[in-house]
Protein backbone atom coordinates (compact mmCIF):
# COMPACT_ATOMS: atom_id res chain seq x y z
CA UNK A 1 0.00 0.00 0.00
CA UNK A 2 2.57 2.67 0.86
CA UNK A 3 4.46 1.44 -2.44
CA UNK A 4 1.29 2.25 -4.16
CA UNK A 5 1.55 5.74 -3.10
CA UNK A 6 5.01 6.30 -3.63
CA UNK A 7 4.47 5.41 -6.98
CA UNK A 8 1.86 7.01 -8.20
CA UNK A 9 3.72 10.28 -6.90
CA UNK A 10 6.61 9.72 -8.39
CA UNK A 11 4.71 9.38 -12.11
CA UNK A 12 2.64 12.34 -11.26
CA UNK A 13 5.96 14.44 -10.40
CA UNK A 14 7.98 12.33 -13.54
CA UNK A 15 5.30 13.83 -15.77
CA UNK A 16 3.93 17.19 -14.33
CA UNK A 17 0.46 18.14 -13.81
CA UNK A 18 -1.58 21.36 -14.67
CA UNK A 19 0.34 24.43 -15.75
CA UNK A 20 0.79 26.84 -12.53
CA UNK A 21 1.07 24.44 -10.17
CA UNK A 22 4.76 23.10 -8.54
CA UNK A 23 5.54 20.25 -9.52
CA UNK A 24 7.41 19.54 -6.28
CA UNK A 25 4.67 20.52 -4.55
CA UNK A 26 7.24 21.48 -2.10
CA UNK A 27 6.28 25.63 -1.62
CA UNK A 28 3.44 26.62 -0.27
CA UNK A 29 0.39 28.07 -2.00
CA UNK A 30 1.59 31.79 -0.21
CA UNK A 31 5.23 31.26 -1.18
CA UNK A 32 4.08 30.85 -5.17
CA UNK A 33 1.82 33.64 -4.91
CA UNK A 34 4.85 35.93 -3.49
CA UNK A 35 6.68 34.36 -6.24
CA UNK A 36 4.62 35.29 -9.00
CA UNK A 37 3.79 38.63 -7.68
CA UNK A 38 7.59 39.61 -7.24
CA UNK A 39 7.60 38.50 -11.30
CA UNK A 40 4.53 39.89 -12.43
CA UNK A 41 5.50 43.35 -11.17
CA UNK A 42 8.12 43.49 -13.73
CA UNK A 43 6.55 42.23 -16.26
CA UNK A 44 5.70 45.05 -18.87
CA UNK A 45 5.13 43.32 -22.33
CA UNK A 46 5.02 45.60 -25.48
CA UNK A 47 2.04 46.86 -26.33
CA UNK A 48 2.67 46.27 -29.59
CA UNK A 49 2.37 42.66 -29.00
CA UNK A 50 0.14 39.79 -27.70
CA UNK A 51 1.42 36.31 -27.38
CA UNK A 52 3.23 33.51 -24.83
CA UNK A 53 6.42 32.62 -24.00
CA UNK A 54 7.93 31.00 -21.60
CA UNK A 55 11.52 31.41 -19.57
CA UNK A 56 13.34 29.23 -17.80
CA UNK A 57 16.04 30.33 -15.61
CA UNK A 58 18.24 29.11 -12.25
CA UNK A 59 18.49 30.68 -9.19
CA UNK A 60 21.04 30.62 -6.42
CA UNK A 61 20.44 30.22 -3.27
CA UNK A 62 20.24 33.84 -2.49
CA UNK A 63 17.35 33.97 -5.15
CA UNK A 64 19.66 35.69 -8.19
CA UNK A 65 19.37 34.43 -11.46
CA UNK A 66 22.32 32.59 -12.61
CA UNK A 67 23.26 32.98 -16.15
CA UNK A 68 20.83 34.46 -19.04
CA UNK A 69 17.35 33.36 -18.44
CA UNK A 70 16.30 30.92 -21.56
CA UNK A 71 13.10 31.61 -23.81
CA UNK A 72 11.18 29.10 -25.86
CA UNK A 73 7.57 28.28 -27.07
CA UNK A 74 6.97 31.58 -28.44
CA UNK A 75 3.83 32.31 -29.34
CA UNK A 76 3.41 35.13 -31.45
CA UNK A 77 4.08 36.22 -35.08
CA UNK A 78 6.92 37.96 -36.74
CA UNK A 79 9.26 40.77 -35.36
CA UNK A 80 7.40 40.62 -32.29
CA UNK A 81 8.60 37.30 -31.19
CA UNK A 82 11.88 38.65 -30.07
CA UNK A 83 10.15 41.72 -28.50
CA UNK A 84 8.18 39.59 -26.30
CA UNK A 85 10.91 36.64 -25.41
CA UNK A 86 13.49 40.24 -24.55
CA UNK A 87 10.43 41.42 -22.59
CA UNK A 88 9.84 38.19 -20.51
CA UNK A 89 13.43 38.06 -20.04
CA UNK A 90 13.74 41.88 -18.67
CA UNK A 91 11.02 40.95 -16.29
CA UNK A 92 12.65 37.60 -14.52
CA UNK A 93 15.68 40.25 -14.17
CA UNK A 94 14.48 42.79 -13.09
CA UNK A 95 12.78 42.04 -10.47
CA UNK A 96 15.54 39.49 -8.96
CA UNK A 97 15.98 38.73 -6.23
CA UNK A 98 13.59 36.60 -5.26
CA UNK A 99 12.45 35.92 -1.64
CA UNK A 100 11.86 32.28 -0.96
CA UNK A 101 12.34 30.06 1.65
CA UNK A 102 15.99 28.92 2.15
CA UNK A 103 15.41 25.56 3.30
CA UNK A 104 13.72 24.46 0.22
CA UNK A 105 16.16 25.79 -1.95
CA UNK A 106 16.44 22.23 -3.85
CA UNK A 107 12.45 23.13 -4.92
CA UNK A 108 13.03 26.57 -6.42
CA UNK A 109 16.49 26.15 -7.85
CA UNK A 110 14.77 26.15 -11.55
CA UNK A 111 11.90 28.12 -12.04
CA UNK A 112 9.94 28.16 -15.32
CA UNK A 113 7.38 31.02 -16.05
CA UNK A 114 4.89 30.91 -18.67
CA UNK A 115 4.45 34.76 -20.12
CA UNK A 116 1.15 35.72 -21.87
CA UNK A 117 -0.05 39.23 -22.71
CA UNK A 118 -3.47 39.85 -21.81
CA UNK B 1 12.56 -18.64 -0.97
CA UNK B 2 9.64 -17.37 -2.50
CA UNK B 3 9.16 -14.92 0.19
CA UNK B 4 12.95 -14.04 -0.10
CA UNK B 5 12.40 -13.07 -3.88
CA UNK B 6 9.37 -10.75 -2.97
CA UNK B 7 11.60 -9.07 -0.58
CA UNK B 8 14.34 -8.69 -2.67
CA UNK B 9 11.84 -7.13 -5.71
CA UNK B 10 10.08 -5.15 -2.71
CA UNK B 11 13.56 -3.97 -1.65
CA UNK B 12 14.94 -2.98 -5.51
CA UNK B 13 11.55 -1.21 -5.93
CA UNK B 14 11.94 1.25 -2.95
CA UNK B 15 15.77 1.82 -3.70
CA UNK B 16 14.52 2.85 -7.33
CA UNK B 17 11.67 5.21 -6.19
CA UNK B 18 13.76 6.81 -3.40
CA UNK B 19 16.52 7.42 -6.10
CA UNK B 20 13.70 8.84 -8.39
CA UNK B 21 12.74 10.51 -5.61
CA UNK B 22 16.37 12.07 -4.92
CA UNK B 23 16.37 13.08 -8.42
CA UNK B 24 13.19 14.80 -8.75
CA UNK B 25 14.13 16.22 -5.43
CA UNK B 26 17.64 18.18 -6.76
CA UNK B 27 16.06 18.81 -10.15
CA UNK B 28 12.63 20.38 -9.42
CA UNK B 29 11.67 23.01 -11.04
CA UNK B 30 8.63 25.50 -10.41
CA UNK B 31 6.33 26.21 -12.69
CA UNK B 32 4.01 29.59 -12.48
CA UNK B 33 2.29 30.86 -15.06
CA UNK B 34 2.13 35.41 -15.45
CA UNK B 35 -0.17 36.49 -17.14
CA UNK B 36 -1.32 39.67 -15.85
CA UNK B 37 1.15 42.60 -17.05
CA UNK B 38 1.50 45.90 -16.32
CA UNK B 39 1.35 47.52 -20.01
CA UNK B 40 2.99 50.94 -18.89
CA UNK B 41 5.58 53.05 -21.12
CA UNK B 42 8.81 51.20 -21.75
CA UNK B 43 11.48 53.55 -19.35
CA UNK B 44 14.43 54.99 -21.29
CA UNK B 45 16.94 56.76 -21.24
CA UNK B 46 17.94 59.17 -23.72
CA UNK B 47 21.27 60.73 -23.21
CA UNK B 48 22.64 64.38 -25.32
CA UNK B 49 24.08 63.04 -28.38
CA UNK B 50 27.50 64.20 -28.36
CA UNK B 51 28.21 67.62 -30.49
CA UNK B 52 30.19 71.13 -30.81
CA UNK B 53 27.50 72.53 -30.18
CA UNK B 54 24.19 72.71 -28.28
CA UNK B 55 22.72 70.96 -31.68
CA UNK B 56 23.32 67.17 -29.60
CA UNK B 57 20.57 68.22 -26.57
CA UNK B 58 18.58 69.50 -29.18
CA UNK B 59 18.40 66.37 -31.38
CA UNK B 60 17.84 64.52 -28.39
CA UNK B 61 15.35 66.49 -26.87
CA UNK B 62 13.36 65.92 -30.07
CA UNK B 63 14.02 62.39 -30.30
CA UNK B 64 12.68 62.01 -26.28
CA UNK B 65 9.71 64.12 -27.30
CA UNK B 66 8.53 62.20 -29.90
CA UNK B 67 8.89 58.99 -27.96
CA UNK B 68 6.63 60.67 -24.92
CA UNK B 69 3.84 61.45 -27.24
CA UNK B 70 3.75 58.36 -28.50
CA UNK B 71 2.50 57.08 -25.23
CA UNK B 72 4.57 53.87 -25.33
CA UNK B 73 7.48 55.21 -23.56
CA UNK B 74 8.64 57.12 -20.78
CA UNK B 75 12.17 58.99 -21.00
CA UNK B 76 14.07 59.32 -17.51
CA UNK B 77 14.82 62.58 -16.39
CA UNK B 78 18.12 63.40 -17.44
CA UNK B 79 19.01 64.64 -13.82
CA UNK B 80 18.91 60.69 -12.43
CA UNK B 81 21.68 59.60 -14.61
CA UNK B 82 24.68 58.42 -13.17
CA UNK B 83 26.93 57.81 -15.79
CA UNK B 84 28.09 60.78 -18.29
CA UNK B 85 28.51 59.42 -21.93
CA UNK B 86 31.67 60.40 -23.21
CA UNK B 87 32.58 58.63 -25.43
CA UNK B 88 28.94 56.58 -27.55
CA UNK B 89 31.19 54.03 -29.57
CA UNK B 90 32.28 51.89 -26.22
CA UNK B 91 29.68 50.13 -23.98
CA UNK B 92 27.94 51.64 -21.39
CA UNK B 93 27.85 50.87 -17.86
CA UNK B 94 24.57 49.25 -17.53
CA UNK B 95 24.86 48.57 -13.94
CA UNK B 96 24.68 52.06 -13.74
CA UNK B 97 21.66 52.53 -15.99
CA UNK B 98 20.15 49.44 -14.20
CA UNK B 99 19.36 51.02 -10.82
CA UNK B 100 17.56 53.70 -12.62
CA UNK B 101 15.33 51.19 -14.16
CA UNK B 102 16.00 52.54 -17.69
CA UNK B 103 15.23 49.35 -19.72
CA UNK B 104 16.57 50.67 -23.18
CA UNK B 105 19.04 53.73 -23.34
CA UNK B 106 20.05 55.56 -26.52
CA UNK B 107 23.89 57.37 -26.84
CA UNK B 108 24.65 59.41 -29.99
CA UNK B 109 26.94 61.80 -31.52
CA UNK B 110 26.30 64.69 -34.05
CA UNK B 111 29.77 65.51 -36.53
CA UNK B 112 29.98 68.01 -39.55
CA UNK B 113 31.65 66.50 -42.14
CA UNK B 114 33.88 68.22 -44.39
CA UNK B 115 31.14 68.66 -47.33
CA UNK B 116 29.04 70.76 -44.49
CA UNK B 117 26.45 67.97 -44.07
CA UNK B 118 25.66 66.99 -40.56
CA UNK B 119 26.13 63.46 -39.63
CA UNK B 120 24.29 62.10 -36.94
CA UNK B 121 24.89 58.62 -35.04
CA UNK B 122 23.10 56.73 -32.63
CA UNK B 123 23.15 53.41 -30.68
CA UNK B 124 20.37 51.72 -28.93
CA UNK B 125 21.52 49.46 -25.95
CA UNK B 126 19.21 46.76 -24.03
CA UNK B 127 20.55 47.70 -20.58
CA UNK B 128 18.75 44.41 -18.97
CA UNK B 129 20.42 42.22 -21.44
CA UNK B 130 23.74 44.27 -21.79
CA UNK B 131 24.16 44.60 -25.53
CA UNK B 132 23.25 46.31 -28.22
CA UNK B 133 20.11 46.28 -29.80
CA UNK B 134 20.70 48.56 -32.35
CA UNK B 135 23.02 50.95 -34.03
CA UNK B 136 22.48 53.63 -37.37
CA UNK B 137 23.96 57.19 -38.57
CA UNK B 138 22.26 59.56 -41.08
CA UNK B 139 23.26 62.39 -43.22
CA UNK B 140 21.35 65.69 -43.79
CA UNK B 141 21.68 69.17 -44.15
CA UNK B 142 22.03 71.10 -41.26
CA UNK B 143 18.79 72.75 -41.54
CA UNK B 144 17.19 69.41 -41.33
CA UNK B 145 17.93 68.34 -38.46
CA UNK B 146 14.94 68.19 -36.67
CA UNK B 147 14.38 65.76 -39.68
CA UNK B 148 17.41 63.77 -38.44
CA UNK B 149 16.11 63.44 -34.77
CA UNK B 150 12.36 62.27 -36.04
CA UNK B 151 14.17 59.29 -38.32
CA UNK B 152 16.21 58.10 -35.26
CA UNK B 153 13.47 58.25 -32.89
CA UNK B 154 11.45 56.29 -35.42
CA UNK B 155 14.42 53.77 -35.69
CA UNK B 156 14.04 53.21 -32.03
CA UNK B 157 10.51 53.28 -32.10
CA UNK B 158 10.52 50.29 -34.58
CA UNK B 159 12.87 48.48 -32.78
CA UNK B 160 11.55 48.55 -29.67
CA UNK B 161 7.61 47.78 -30.66
CA UNK B 162 7.88 46.16 -33.87
CA UNK B 163 5.72 48.60 -35.86
CA UNK B 164 6.51 51.47 -38.00
CA UNK B 165 7.08 54.88 -36.69
CA UNK B 166 5.18 57.86 -37.58
CA UNK B 167 7.51 60.93 -36.31
CA UNK B 168 9.10 61.96 -39.71
CA UNK B 169 5.62 62.90 -41.52
CA UNK B 170 3.61 66.16 -41.25
CA UNK B 171 0.04 67.27 -40.84
CA UNK B 172 -2.04 69.46 -43.24
CA UNK B 173 -4.48 71.17 -41.87
CA UNK B 174 -7.15 74.50 -41.82
CA UNK B 175 -5.68 77.29 -39.74
CA UNK B 176 -8.50 79.71 -38.50
CA UNK B 177 -8.29 83.08 -37.41
CA UNK B 178 -11.00 86.05 -37.10
CA UNK B 179 -14.57 86.25 -36.44
CA UNK B 180 -17.60 83.57 -37.49
CA UNK B 181 -18.54 86.01 -39.58
CA UNK B 182 -15.81 86.65 -41.52
CA UNK B 183 -13.37 83.66 -40.95
CA UNK B 184 -9.95 83.51 -42.81
CA UNK B 185 -9.20 79.84 -43.11
CA UNK B 186 -5.97 78.65 -44.60
CA UNK B 187 -3.78 75.45 -45.30
CA UNK B 188 -0.91 75.32 -43.58
CA UNK B 189 1.15 72.32 -42.64
CA UNK B 190 3.82 71.80 -40.13
CA UNK B 191 5.61 68.26 -38.55
CA UNK B 192 3.39 65.96 -36.48
CA UNK B 193 4.55 67.51 -33.42
CA UNK B 194 3.11 70.91 -34.34
CA UNK B 195 6.76 72.11 -35.51
CA UNK B 196 7.54 74.19 -38.06
CA UNK B 197 4.26 75.36 -39.25
CA UNK B 198 3.62 77.83 -42.28
CA UNK B 199 1.12 78.24 -44.61
CA UNK B 200 0.16 77.51 -48.06
CA UNK B 201 -2.49 79.51 -49.07
CA UNK B 202 -3.06 83.01 -48.37
CA UNK B 203 -6.46 83.14 -46.48
CA UNK B 204 -8.31 85.18 -49.23
CA UNK B 205 -10.27 81.85 -50.48
CA UNK B 206 -12.04 79.53 -48.16
CA UNK B 207 -10.35 76.10 -47.99
CA UNK B 208 -11.57 72.67 -46.89
CA UNK B 209 -10.55 68.93 -46.46
CA UNK B 210 -7.32 69.10 -46.91
CA UNK B 211 -5.60 65.70 -48.40
CA UNK B 212 -2.35 64.24 -48.87
CA UNK B 213 -1.24 62.46 -51.61
CA UNK B 214 -0.06 58.59 -50.30
CA UNK B 215 3.12 59.38 -52.43
CA UNK B 216 3.86 62.27 -53.43
CA UNK B 217 4.98 65.73 -51.68
CA UNK B 218 1.09 66.88 -53.15
CA UNK B 219 -1.84 68.14 -51.21
CA UNK B 220 -5.64 68.01 -52.59
CA UNK B 221 -8.57 70.23 -51.24
CA UNK B 222 -11.54 72.12 -51.96
CA UNK B 223 -11.73 75.57 -52.13
CA UNK B 224 -13.24 78.29 -54.02
CA UNK B 225 -12.75 79.22 -57.49
CA UNK B 226 -14.73 82.48 -57.49
CA UNK B 227 -18.41 81.85 -55.63
CA UNK B 228 -18.14 77.95 -57.04
CA UNK B 229 -16.22 75.22 -54.29
CA UNK B 230 -13.88 73.22 -56.44
CA UNK B 231 -10.91 71.01 -56.25
CA UNK B 232 -7.45 71.44 -56.41
CA UNK B 233 -3.87 69.90 -56.40
CA UNK B 234 -1.18 71.60 -54.73
CA UNK B 235 2.87 70.97 -54.99
CA UNK B 236 4.49 71.37 -51.80
CA UNK B 237 7.63 71.89 -52.63
CA UNK B 238 6.85 74.42 -55.74
CA UNK B 239 3.36 76.05 -54.49
CA UNK B 240 2.28 75.02 -57.81
CA UNK B 241 -1.67 74.96 -57.45
CA UNK B 242 -4.12 73.16 -60.25
CA UNK B 243 -7.78 72.42 -60.77
CA UNK B 244 -8.73 69.19 -60.54
CA UNK B 245 -11.14 69.09 -63.85
CA UNK B 246 -13.88 71.43 -64.42
CA UNK B 247 -17.02 70.16 -63.54
CA UNK B 248 -20.67 71.61 -64.02
CA UNK B 249 -21.22 71.39 -60.39
CA UNK B 250 -19.65 71.48 -56.96
CA UNK B 251 -17.36 69.52 -55.95
CA UNK B 252 -16.30 68.11 -52.52
CA UNK B 253 -14.27 66.23 -50.19
CA UNK B 254 -11.63 64.69 -52.40
CA UNK B 255 -9.31 62.02 -51.92
CA UNK B 256 -6.69 60.07 -53.38
CA UNK B 257 -6.02 56.45 -54.22
CA UNK B 258 -3.86 54.52 -52.80
CA UNK B 259 -1.43 54.81 -55.79
CA UNK B 260 -1.95 58.19 -56.38
CA UNK B 261 -3.07 58.15 -60.00
CA UNK B 262 -6.52 59.17 -59.18
CA UNK B 263 -8.74 61.37 -57.11
CA UNK B 264 -12.71 60.27 -55.61
CA UNK B 265 -14.71 63.36 -55.01
CA UNK B 266 -18.11 64.51 -54.61
CA UNK B 267 -20.01 65.76 -57.06
CA UNK B 268 -23.43 67.89 -55.70
CA UNK B 269 -25.63 68.15 -58.18
CA UNK B 270 -28.70 70.39 -59.09
CA UNK B 271 -31.15 68.22 -57.33
CA UNK B 272 -29.66 68.38 -54.56
CA UNK B 273 -28.12 64.38 -54.56
CA UNK B 274 -24.46 63.97 -54.08
CA UNK B 275 -22.56 61.39 -55.99
CA UNK B 276 -18.66 59.87 -56.21
CA UNK B 277 -17.03 59.99 -59.21
CA UNK B 278 -13.23 59.59 -60.24
CA UNK B 279 -10.71 61.84 -61.93
CA UNK B 280 -7.38 59.69 -63.65
CA UNK B 281 -5.37 62.43 -62.60
CA UNK B 282 -3.29 61.74 -66.13
CA UNK B 283 -5.34 61.05 -68.57
CA UNK B 284 -8.46 63.30 -66.54
CA UNK B 285 -10.63 60.47 -67.32
CA UNK B 286 -13.61 60.78 -65.13
CA UNK B 287 -15.88 58.02 -63.93
CA UNK B 288 -18.87 57.74 -62.08
CA UNK B 289 -19.04 55.47 -59.24
CA UNK B 290 -22.52 56.15 -57.53
CA UNK B 291 -26.20 56.65 -59.02
CA UNK B 292 -27.97 58.16 -55.98
CA UNK B 293 -30.70 60.48 -55.60
CA UNK B 294 -29.15 60.90 -51.80
CA UNK B 295 -25.87 62.36 -50.82
CA UNK B 296 -22.76 60.65 -51.03
CA UNK B 297 -19.31 61.76 -50.00
CA UNK B 298 -16.29 61.37 -47.70
CA UNK B 299 -15.04 58.62 -49.70
CA UNK B 300 -11.93 56.51 -48.72
CA UNK B 301 -10.07 53.91 -50.11
CA UNK B 302 -8.85 50.69 -48.99
CA UNK B 303 -5.20 50.65 -48.43
CA UNK B 304 -5.26 48.06 -51.30
CA UNK B 305 -7.43 49.89 -53.59
CA UNK B 306 -9.71 47.70 -54.34
CA UNK B 307 -12.91 48.77 -51.96
CA UNK B 308 -14.23 52.35 -51.22
CA UNK B 309 -15.43 53.29 -47.81
CA UNK B 310 -18.24 56.64 -48.03
CA UNK B 311 -21.17 58.26 -46.13
CA UNK B 312 -24.45 58.09 -47.81
CA UNK B 313 -28.01 59.39 -46.71
CA UNK B 314 -29.23 57.09 -48.89
CA UNK B 315 -31.34 55.05 -46.04
CA UNK B 316 -32.72 58.22 -44.17
CA UNK B 317 -29.55 59.04 -42.34
CA UNK B 318 -25.90 59.43 -42.85
CA UNK B 319 -24.73 56.09 -42.56
CA UNK B 320 -21.14 53.92 -43.77
CA UNK B 321 -21.31 51.45 -46.60
CA UNK B 322 -18.17 49.66 -48.28
CA UNK B 323 -18.60 49.15 -52.13
CA UNK B 324 -15.81 47.75 -54.91
CA UNK B 325 -13.66 50.58 -56.14
CA UNK B 326 -16.00 50.41 -59.35
CA UNK B 327 -18.71 51.40 -57.75
CA UNK B 328 -20.53 48.14 -57.26
CA UNK B 329 -22.12 46.11 -54.34
CA UNK B 330 -22.84 49.17 -52.03
CA UNK B 331 -22.99 47.40 -48.43
CA UNK B 332 -24.34 48.97 -45.01
CA UNK B 333 -21.93 48.89 -42.40
CA UNK B 334 -22.80 51.14 -39.66
CA UNK B 335 -25.80 50.15 -37.78
CA UNK B 336 -25.63 52.13 -34.33
CA UNK B 337 -27.28 55.12 -32.48
CA UNK B 338 -27.22 58.09 -34.23
CA UNK B 339 -25.11 59.06 -37.52
CA UNK B 340 -21.97 58.29 -38.94
CA UNK B 341 -19.78 60.20 -41.01
CA UNK B 342 -15.87 60.99 -42.39
CA UNK B 343 -15.13 57.31 -42.56
CA UNK B 344 -11.13 56.78 -43.53
CA UNK B 345 -9.55 53.55 -44.03
CA UNK B 346 -6.52 52.57 -42.14
CA UNK B 347 -3.22 52.05 -43.63
CA UNK B 348 -3.21 48.56 -42.24
CA UNK B 349 -6.30 47.93 -44.31
CA UNK B 350 -7.96 46.04 -40.99
CA UNK B 351 -10.25 49.45 -39.47
CA UNK B 352 -12.30 51.76 -40.49
CA UNK B 353 -12.31 55.25 -38.48
CA UNK B 354 -15.22 57.64 -38.43
CA UNK B 355 -17.01 60.69 -36.44
CA UNK B 356 -20.11 59.73 -34.89
CA UNK B 357 -22.60 62.16 -34.25
CA UNK B 358 -25.23 60.97 -31.54
CA UNK B 359 -26.93 62.28 -28.37
CA UNK B 360 -25.80 65.47 -29.25
CA UNK B 361 -22.07 64.47 -28.75
CA UNK B 362 -19.87 63.94 -31.68
CA UNK B 363 -17.25 61.11 -31.29
CA UNK B 364 -13.93 59.57 -32.70
CA UNK B 365 -14.56 55.88 -33.19
CA UNK B 366 -13.44 53.05 -35.00
CA UNK B 367 -14.68 49.44 -36.56
CA UNK B 368 -13.57 46.57 -38.64
CA UNK B 369 -13.86 46.60 -42.00
CA UNK B 370 -17.28 44.81 -42.23
CA UNK B 371 -18.92 46.93 -39.78
CA UNK B 372 -18.59 44.66 -36.07
CA UNK B 373 -16.31 45.46 -33.33
CA UNK B 374 -17.68 49.57 -33.08
CA UNK B 375 -15.12 51.57 -30.37
CA UNK B 376 -15.11 54.43 -29.44
CA UNK B 377 -11.94 56.46 -28.91
CA UNK B 378 -12.72 59.84 -27.73
CA UNK B 379 -16.49 61.67 -27.25
CA UNK B 380 -17.19 65.92 -26.80
CA UNK B 381 -19.06 68.38 -27.41
CA UNK B 382 -17.43 68.25 -31.37
CA UNK B 383 -14.69 65.58 -32.25
CA UNK B 384 -14.66 65.24 -35.88
CA UNK B 385 -12.37 64.75 -39.26
CA UNK B 386 -10.29 61.48 -38.00
CA UNK B 387 -7.06 61.00 -39.98
CA UNK B 388 -4.40 58.02 -39.61
CA UNK B 389 -1.00 58.43 -38.96
CA UNK B 390 1.05 56.22 -41.78
CA UNK B 391 1.97 53.36 -39.31
CA UNK B 392 -2.40 52.80 -38.45
CA UNK B 393 -1.46 52.91 -34.16
CA UNK B 394 -2.47 56.82 -33.88
CA UNK B 395 -5.19 58.74 -35.03
CA UNK B 396 -5.37 62.77 -35.08
CA UNK B 397 -8.60 64.80 -35.07
CA UNK B 398 -9.91 68.37 -34.39
CA UNK B 399 -12.07 68.94 -31.32
CA UNK B 400 -14.22 72.13 -30.19
CA UNK B 401 -15.60 72.49 -26.86
CA UNK B 402 -18.34 74.52 -26.49
CA UNK B 403 -17.76 78.62 -27.23
CA UNK B 404 -14.29 77.41 -27.89
CA UNK B 405 -11.41 77.53 -31.15
CA UNK B 406 -11.24 74.28 -32.99
CA UNK B 407 -7.63 72.63 -31.63
CA UNK B 408 -6.02 68.99 -33.07
CA UNK B 409 -5.43 66.53 -30.57
CA UNK B 410 -4.19 63.17 -31.46
CA UNK B 411 -5.24 59.54 -29.83
CA UNK B 412 -3.96 55.92 -29.94
CA UNK B 413 -5.82 53.05 -31.35
CA UNK B 414 -6.60 52.04 -28.09
CA UNK B 415 -8.26 54.87 -27.09
CA UNK B 416 -5.36 56.01 -24.47
CA UNK B 417 -2.85 58.87 -24.73
CA UNK B 418 -5.12 61.57 -26.54
CA UNK B 419 -2.43 64.78 -26.40
CA UNK B 420 -3.35 68.25 -28.15
CA UNK B 421 -1.28 68.76 -31.45
CA UNK B 422 0.34 72.34 -30.99
CA UNK B 423 -0.53 75.03 -33.50
CA UNK B 424 -0.23 78.96 -33.40
CA UNK B 425 -4.33 79.43 -34.04
CA UNK B 426 -7.31 77.84 -33.94
CA UNK B 427 -7.18 74.73 -36.09
CA UNK B 428 -9.63 71.81 -38.02
CA UNK B 429 -9.14 69.08 -40.81
CA UNK B 430 -5.91 67.55 -40.22
CA UNK B 431 -4.52 65.38 -42.85
CA UNK B 432 -1.15 62.94 -41.81
CA UNK B 433 1.37 62.21 -44.21
CA UNK B 434 2.80 59.39 -45.27
CA UNK B 435 6.34 59.21 -43.83
CA UNK B 436 8.48 60.99 -45.74
CA UNK B 437 11.40 60.27 -48.72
Amino acid sequence: MRMSSLHVFVVTALFGGAAGVSYGAELTQAEMSKLIGGVQKCWNPPATSTGKVMVSFKLDRSGHVIGTPQTSGVQVSGEKADLLAAAARRAVLRCQPYELPAEKYEVWSEVNVNFATE
Amino acid sequence: MKLKLRTLITALFVALSSLAFATLTTRAEVVVDVTKGNVEPLPIAITDFLAGGDLGAKISGVVAADLKRSGLFAPIDQGAFIEKISNPDVSPRFEDWKVINAQALVTGRVTQEGDGRLRAEYRLWDTFAGSQLDGQQFYANPDNWRRIAHIIADAIYERLTGEKGYFDTRIVFVSESGPKDKRIKKLAIMDQDGAGVRTLTNGKDLVLTPRFSPNKQEVTYMSFDGDKPAIYLLQLETGQREKVGDFPGITIAPRFSPDGQKVVMSLLQDDGSANLYTMDLRSRAVTRLTQSAAIDTGASYSPDGAQIVFESDRGGKQQLYVMSAGGSEPNRISFGDGSYSTPVWSPRGDLIAFTKQSGGQFSIGVMKTDGSGERILTTGFHNEGPTWAPNGRVLAFFSQPAGAEPKLYSIDLTGYNSQPIPTPQAASDPAWSPILE
